[in-house]
């Protein structure tokens, strides 16, 4: 009998952490993450996970002390969103260069300023390029899961670089889904035991971890690093794979929906892919071709899916819900253009929405699609980027 | 791992930059020297706080008493000539050209 | 305590060699000392910084013990996830026997410089020490920190000779301009409370003032035969008898003082009776005179409105002074034998505001009569002389029970070109001729003796006066050989900082000014500092937060600071923190002889200077307790320390002395009051 539990993201994340029941956590809490340490906590007070928890002065020293934890053999997790994130960048960049398979929760919000502390996507936006394997979720059920796929993608030996799950803030983080939960030993033995790759602790073969690299080695270890991310794309297939087989669910690094036959499609992350199943199905009822691409392995980019995914389309709109302030477009766009360049000639437009937890309707998603099927029949692109729902 | 010899590439080189301990052992400061210490056997009472002070480790001791210098690593700082207690000193700093 | 020798044979460093810190670096020899010191195996974290980068250039590593290096600004940060995970998998029993190395529990030591602990990385040290983490924490400081007079100095100010004490932020203040060699007005921008300290007493012929060690004073420096004499600033302690510090001879113009009295009415409080009398608005010689006299031989009784003068029937001061009195007030004026009376309200509060003091003992010369122009000033001069003063031989003699009164009157004969020279002193019994009348009991009186100069035929003889007095010919300065300095014990001392020109007149010697915004008497926002010479020199050596005294503040079991040249003490502290559970921390001084420049075989002498000088006090806190580890038998001043470094040279120079006088104050603050902790430690 699946074991249904009601719970909020947050709580999806924590619950998935109890069971795998990490030997360290050193986290700060921040809005709307804050649930996850205090849930957690709890968890660590009432002796249901005997994980030792560093109750960290920031999110900088929560990062550095998750290095020095993984560092030294032990399985470290931690979470943070926005401004944590920010603070915790410079560390993000060692803990990648370093290979340590860190797992950490990020619950997306937006990033000062102004201040602001519901979802967008800028937080991540801003590690893009950290070494960070990202993956984005569209509801609870996929954190919680997520969240125990992260732990074997990150250990993986042929990757060893630390892995990010994302949820939007308040929209996933705080709501309540049905999230079936799996069995404790289940989980537990789908983890497995981490076998660190260095460990500080092993005084009998001592080690030296981040040593400076002249100009003589640092670029052949980031090359180094640069084909751990490439890898990555693999491993996350094959543990996706061993997920479906023990529990029966799998999201893929790409999740394409009703592309087979569709004509346009539109690319995104996060929660509102979760909003577009429903209206796809309603333009496809009033006879438009309709589907969408949900990406959810955002690093590393998943180009040979995209560019599978999107190759009968005619038009396609990109999501971002961020800005890049690049003058140009939203970062996802950026990604899925360059990967589409030269494989595939197919129009793409942008829309930036829900910057700041605006929130994004039916209505103008209704309009993004009406917009592609326009494209399609004229042939032109009345507007490259359209900020959707910003009043003008 | 020499610095003359060639130089792993990326796929050989260990992830993540780790290092064994004591690698630099290999790498020779010697070179450094413009003086170099000599040890005065007969002034020399082995109180070892050459040893203790030398910023390379390269005043040596062997069963409690001062063995030698390792000249492949000692960078003639003069640190040891310093601190030698025994009145005339039971090291000198000659000028490494002298030998 | 494990002997040298026991070290040799049972332990291992963390270290090793064929890293590259420089030749000499005092930070392996701390790092060897302390792992030496654990018994068990360490685990090291180091913040970025030049231990880390010397001891990991990929692929060597001088390490043995497990290491890791992450950022900055988290060593703290960093060990404490290491500690934390040796806990968890400890716990789970993860950790075989083996592999801790047997019985023994790991230490963890994260190291990391000054810079990397107490700026940047300070957030990270203080989370990690706040939650109790089993780790050391060492800090390996290589920085050098961050001039005074005696509060009696009188200032030669705009508005007269002043005391130091009275000396106001905006005041303007004569100094030397080095680039004319001019007497110039400049503003004083701050005075600076200094503290109590040793204080030297330096003498010339004519000329006293007192200062500490490290007060610079501008000197003409006599670099040899055909080489050029220039004017050098030199700090007290550098001094020696011969040396020729530049002395104030001569106060230009003046201009006659104006009078703010207000007349008493009839109708005043308990006035109903007035005698008419004339008050004068604006000084003039004769009332300067006048006021000579009445400084030597005169009083008042304000309450019975009286100003009496002790001038006896017959002389030449008693006819001086009638003869003023009558051109000036013109008020009648009673007589008899020994002493002169005049009955007016007016006069008697006319003359208490004017400065001179009351009693034989407290007369002194209000700062005023600095400001008078020269005719007047010697009226004045003339007018005590009638009084207290008689001709010797070819100079004249004032005597006078009031030290003070000497003193000023000896500054004032010297912005009128005359030659002053020492105050002397000398006891007469009772019964004694003094002057005009025998004493009435024993008494310590003193006097100088002053003359007027002559004038040095330059013409004739340029070159031969030129190296006799180097400013011959200046207006307002001349040379003056110092014939003494003595230390003369502690006293409470102020600076000022003056701006451009950055010295002043004190006592009628050209000393420099104080160069450092913070810690004033008066309070000043972070003013631009005098020094051009490299602002990083400035920057280095501003006032640093007592870290040690922070981390006490943290409540850990222990806080100690130590030092490399002290290796039993640095040992001893590191075995003992070894054995304590919990955090701790220790701040341990690297002298860097690139950074501070010396040879590379003094850095434990460095160090040595350095606790010498009380500079970097050894001493620990366990659980609050204070102990004091060592107490110099001869605490030297900070300069012995300084002036031993290249880095720190430029406080040698004149722009920056100044910060070494802030510094000595600091030190001797920090070294008395954690005496005094130490004491109320070993009490309680």
């Amino acid at each position: 009998m699946a074991n249904i539990k009601a719970l909020t993201g947050n709580d999806a994340a924590s619950y998935a952490m109890k069971q795998i029941n990490p030997d360290v956590v050193a986290a700060y809490p921040i809005t709307p993450q804050t649930a996850i340490v205090e849930k957690f906590s709890e968890y660590v007070s009432n002796g249901e996970v005997d994980t030792e928890m560093i109750l960290v002065e920031s999110e900088h020293s929560a990062m550095s002390a998750c290095v020095g934890s993984c560092a030294a053999g032990a399985r470290t997790m931690t979470a943070t969103s926005s401004q944590g994130l920010a603070l915790m960048w410079e560390i993000m960049y060692i803990a990648a260069g370093l290979r340590l398979p860190i797992v950490m929760t990020i619950v997306n919000r937006a990033l000062s300023a102004p201040l602001n502390i519901h979802c967008d996507h800028s937080d991540t936006m801003g590690a893009r390029d950290s070494g960070w394997i990202h993956l984005f979720c569209e509801n609870a059920q996929e954190v919680y899961d997520t969240v125990i796929q992260a732990v074997r993608i990150a250990e993986h030996p042929d990757v060893q670089l630390p892995v990010s799950i994302n949820m939007d803030g308040f929209i996933i983080s705080h709501e309540v889904e049905n999230v079936e939960v799996y069995d404790d030993s289940r989980v537990k033995n789908f983890v497995g035991e981490f076998k660190p790759r260095v460990s500080l602790l092993d005084v009998n073969k001592p080690v030296t971890v981040g040593p400076i690299d002249l100009q003589d080695f640092y670029f052949e270890h980031r090359r180094q690093e640069a084909e751990g991310m490439r890898n990555g794309l693999g491993v996350i297939k094959e543990i996706e794979a061993a997920f479906n087989k023990e529990f029966g669910r799998s999201y893929g690094v790409v999740e394409g929906y009703r592309l087979e036959d569709a004509e346009v499609a539109i690319v995104g992350l996060g929660s509102t892919m979760g909003t577009l199943r429903s209206i796809i199905d309603e333009a496809r009822s009033a006879g438009k071709k309709a589907g969408f691409l949900k990406i959810r392995s955002f690093r590393p980019i998943p180009r040979d899916e995209i560019i599978a995914a999107l190759k009968n389309m005619k038009a396609v709109a990109v999501l971002d819900r961020a800005d890049a302030l690049n003058a140009v477009c939203g970062p996802l766009l950026m990604d899925i253009r360059s990967v589409l360049y030269g494989n595939l000639d197919v129009p793409t437009v942008n829309y930036i929405y829900g910057l700041g937890g605006r929130d994004i309707l039916t209505a103008d998603l209704n309009m993004v699609i009406d917009d592609l099927l326009n494209i399609v029949k004229t042939k032109k692109i009345k507007q490259e980027l359209t900020y959707l729902g910003v009043r003008e | 791992m020499s610095l003359e010899g060639k130089q792993k590439g990326w796929r050989e080189l260990a992830m993540g930059a780790v290092l064994p301990a004591g690698t630099s052992e290999q790498y020779k400061t010697g070179s450094w020297r413009a003086f170099r210490p000599v040890w005065i056997k007969e002034r020399c009472i082995h109180c070892l706080q050459c040893w203790l002070i030398c910023p390379d480790f390269s005043a040596l001791a062997k069963d409690g008493k001062f063995d030698k210098f390792d000249y492949d690593h000692c960078k003639g700082c003069g640190l040891c000539a310093y601190i030698c207690p025994v009145k005339g000193k039971a090291i000198e700093m000659k000028k490494e050209a002298e030998g | 305590m494990a002997t040298i020798k026991e070290l040799s044979l049972q332990r291992k460093s963390a270290l090793t060699s064929g890293h590259r810190m420089c030749a000499g670096c005092t930070a392996p020899i701390i790092v060897k000392m302390i792992t030496l010191a654990s018994p068990a195996p360490v685990v090291v974290g180091c913040a970025t910084g030049c231990l880390e980068v010397a001891t990991t250039i990929f692929p060597f590593t001088a390490w043995k013990s497990p290491f890791i290096h992450n950022a900055f600004e988290n060593a703290a940060a960093t060990i404490s996830g290491v500690e934390t995970a040796y806990l968890a998998l400890k716990k789970r029993g993860k950790i075989p026997a083996r592999l801790a190395g047997g019985k023994e529990d790991i230490k963890f030591i994260a190291f990391g410089g000054d810079g990397g602990t107490y700026d940047i990385g300070f957030q990270s040290l203080s989370g990690a020490m706040e939650r109790g983490h089993d780790m050391l924490y060492v800090c390996y400081d290589n920085e050098a920190y961050m001039n005074c007079l005696s509060t009696d100095s009188m200032i030669m100010t705009r508005e007269g000779l002043r005391k130091i004490t009275e000396v106001k932020e905006g005041d303007y203040v004569y100094a030397f301009s080095q680039e004319t060699q001019e007497l110039v007005l400049k503003e004083c921008s701050g005075v600076f409370n200094n503290g109590v300290k040793d204080v030297y007493k330096l003498e010339t012929l004519h000329h006293t003032i007192k200062a500490t060690s490290n007060h610079p004073f501008l000197i003409v420096n006599r670099c040899g035969r055909g080489k050029e004499t220039k004017l050098t600033w030199k700090t007290l302690e550098e001094l020696k008898v011969g040396d020729e510090v530049i002395a104030l001879k001569n106060l230009e113009g003046g201009k006659s003082f104006k009078f703010n009295f207000k007349k008493t009415k009839i109708g005043d409080y308990k006035v109903n009776r007035l005698n008419a009398i004339n008050i004068p608005e604006i000084s003039d010689p004769d009332l300067m005179k006048y006021l000579g006299i009445y400084l030597g031989d005169g009083w008042t009784r304000t309450e019975k409105a009286e100003v009496g003068f002790a001038l006896p029937e017959g002389t030449d001061s008693r006819r001086e002074l009638l003869q003023t009195h009558s051109k000036i007030f013109g008020n009648s004026i009673k007589v008899d034998k020994s002493y002169v009376y005049v009955r007016s309200v007016n006069l008697a509060r006319f003359i208490d505001t004017l400065g001179f003091g009351k009693g034989a003992r407290n007369k002194t010369i209000p700062s005023w009569v600095f400001t008078l122009p020269k005719e007047e000033k010697e009226s004045f001069v003339e007018g005590l002389m009638l009084s207290d003063g008689y001709k010797c031989g070819n100079s004249w003699r004032y005597v006078s029970a009031s030290q003070e009164l000497l003193k000023n009157l000896r500054l004032l004969l010297q912005t009128m070109d005359t030659r002053v020279g020492k105050i002397h002193t000398q006891t007469k019994t009772k019964g004694t001729h003094c002057v005009y009348r025998p004493l009435l009991k024993d008494s310590t009186y003193g006097y100088v003796c002053f003359s007027k100069k002559t004038e040095w035929n330059v013409q004739k003889y340029p070159s031969q006066y030129k190296y006799q007095n180097f400013l011959i010919g200046n207006k307002y300065f001349a040379t003056e050989k110092i014939t003494n300095i003595t230390l003369v014990g502690k006293e409470p001392t102020l600076d000022l900082r003056v701006e451009d020109e950055h010295n002043f007149i004190a006592d009628g010697i050209v000393v420099h000014n104080t160069g450092v915004q913070r810690s004033g008497a008066t309070p000043r926002g972070a003013a631009t500092t005098t020094c051009p010479v490299g602002t990083q020199v400035i920057g280095k050596i501003q006032y640093r937060k007592d870290l040690t005294t922070i981390m006490v503040a943290h409540g850990i079991p222990y806080v100690a600071q130590a030092s490399p040249n002290n290796w039993p003490d640095l040992i001893r502290k590191s075995e003992k923190a070894f054995s304590i559970k919990g955090p701790k921390f220790m701040n341990v001084l690297m002298p860097c002889n690139l950074g501070w420049g010396y040879l590379p075989d003094q850095g434990i002498e460095m160090a040595k200077l350095a606790v010498e000088t009380c500079y970097w006090p050894l001493y620990e806190v366990e659980n609050g307790k204070y102990n004091v580890n060592y107490i110099p038998k001869e605490k030297k001043p900070i300069s012995e320390f300084y002036k031993t470094q290249k880095r720190l040279a430029h406080l040698l120079k004149p722009e920056n002395k100044p910060l070494l006088d802030e510094i000595q104050a600091r030190v001797d603050e920090a070294w008395n009051g954690l005496l005094k902790k130490a004491e109320s430690s070993q009490v309680s």
